[in-house]
């Protein structure tokens, strides 16, 4: 069991960054400039038409000759909106319709079939296969270009509720008043970390640390001057640790957790004496004037290997009893297993 | 009495564009001597299922471009296809491919 530490105590490169649960839903899937759509068809004449008819209206279009090709394309750039024939070699539009429903996608695909015939057979068969519309070829562009709006306002309503449950999900794991994850996410992602670490034989670090006399602030200044300090103090924690990696949740009143993926016992006991140190060393300003602030740190970690792997509770207990210990000693201190 | 080229309705469809439907036109006709090429192979096999397929691909993308007649015509073949019955698909293919004369003699004015 000799794990390399895969951590050794970081410099300040991760100063200054404020450490809050990421918000998903930006960048990979924003809205596009232009609506891209895929059109499938077998005919060149039918891409070329099709092609002609969207471009005009503004459209980005890319083709498919058939239902395989189709696939391909999505998977290399996905497309909000899928036009495609019914009958075509290789894998039809039904067929195509099926496979698409059948995966998941980075939002929905709006999918709209175009057949040569109308019977009530064929529709019932289309929209049972996934398709969300169809048009009767040879389609007239007023009619193709009503559809495609259709289809776009569906499409925004399906956006802007899936932005609002990602945002929904993120507050149900966020403090509101730092930003930091809360004990909820701390509680369910703590056993994750370690599963996935275990699995490796990596390490693991955790730092639960609490501001010293905290009661003294809200009592002498004020309850928005000790969220101020709340604040300023989650800044300095979250600006000390590697983003995407580490992360901070506050499990309550002034208690807050660290936890450090892939570090060992050696690099949190650096990383929290580093962190003892920037509290102490600079009053943290505030509307009342300049607060100094100090605060205490209970060092435990999942030692690489696999002889030693506590559950989340068993290392948060270490933690926790490190900390006490680092309280009684007279706070502003570090304290770890074995009174290092 | 189906027209051969439709090709007011078609332009107005492609909002005036002379140019792109010059370009849809030879695209058309070079991928229909393709079709017709695998229609008289499938026909020599006697493979229905492939006659309706090409069939039908001809049919969608001639009404497409106004060739109303030669839709019809390639309507009947993958009837034919379809249902299974090739004793009269010789006769259809070769009005197909009459009808494919007409549209590219009309169309080339």
């Amino acid at each position: 069991m000799s794990g390399q530490p895969t951590r050794v105590a970081a410099d300040g490169a991760g100063e200054g960054r404020v450490l809050t649960p990421p918000c998903h839903g930006d960048l990979q899937t924003a809205v596009p400039d232009a609506w891209t759509v895929l059109v499938v068809d077998d005919h060149p004449v039918a891409r070329r038409l099709l092609e002609a008819q969207l471009e005009r209206e503004g459209y980005l279009v890319i083709t498919a000759a058939n239902g395989r090709e189709a696939l391909e394309r999505l998977s290399g750039r996905f497309c909000p909106l899928v036009l495609t024939d019914w009958m075509m070699p290789e894998m039809d539009g039904l067929e195509l319709c099926r496979a698409i429903r059948g995966r998941e996608w980075d939002s929905y695909i709006y999918l709209i079939l175009l057949t040569a015939r109308d019977s009530l057979d064929d529709v019932l068969m289309g929209l049972e296969a996934g398709a969300d519309d169809y048009l009767v070829k040879p389609v007239h562009p007023m009619e193709l270009s009503a559809r495609l709006r259709t289809g776009r306002r569906i499409l925004a309503l399906e956006r802007t509720l899936r932005d609002r449950n990602r945002e929904i999900a993120r507050l149900a794991v966020t403090d509101p008043l730092t930003g930091v994850y809360n004990r909820r996410y701390l509680m369910e992602n703590l056993p994750r970390e370690l599963a996935r670490v275990r699995r490796y034989g990596h390490p693991l670090g955790l730092i639960m640390c609490d501001l010293d006399h905290f009661k003294e602030v809200n009592d002498t200044l004020g309850h928005a001057v000790g969220d101020e300090v709340l604040k300023e103090f989650t800044r300095r924690l979250a600006g000390q640790v590697r983003q995407g990696v580490d992360w901070l949740a506050r499990c309550g009143g002034e208690e807050f957790v660290l936890v450090l993926p892939e570090t060992d016992l050696a690099g949190s006991l650096a990383v929290a004496r580093r962190l003892r140190h920037l509290v102490a060393a600079t009053p943290f300003a505030t509307t009342a004037g300049p607060v100094r602030v100090t605060a205490s740190f209970g060092v435990a970690a999942r030692p690489p290997g696999e002889a030693d792997s506590p559950d989340a509770e068993a290392l948060l207990a270490r933690a926790d009893a490190c900390l006490y210990q680092a309280k009684a000693a007279g706070r502003n201190r570090v304290a770890g297993p074995g009174g290092r | 009495m189906a027209e051969i080229f439709r090709r007011h309705e078609v332009l107005e469809r492609l909002e005036g564009d002379e140019d792109l439907l010059r370009e849809l036109v030879d695209i058309f006709l070079t991928q229909s001597r393709v079709q017709l090429e695998e229609l008289t192979a499938a026909l020599a096999l006697g493979d229905a299922a492939a006659i309706r397929h090409q069939a039908h691909s001809l049919k969608g993308a001639a009404a497409g471009l106004g060739a109303e007649a030669l839709s019809h015509r390639a309507a009947q073949l993958e009837q034919a296809g379809r249902e299974g019955d090739l004793t009269a698909a010789p006769a259809l293919l070769q009005a197909v491919q009459e009808e494919l004369q007409r549209f590219q003699q009309t169309a080339a004015v």
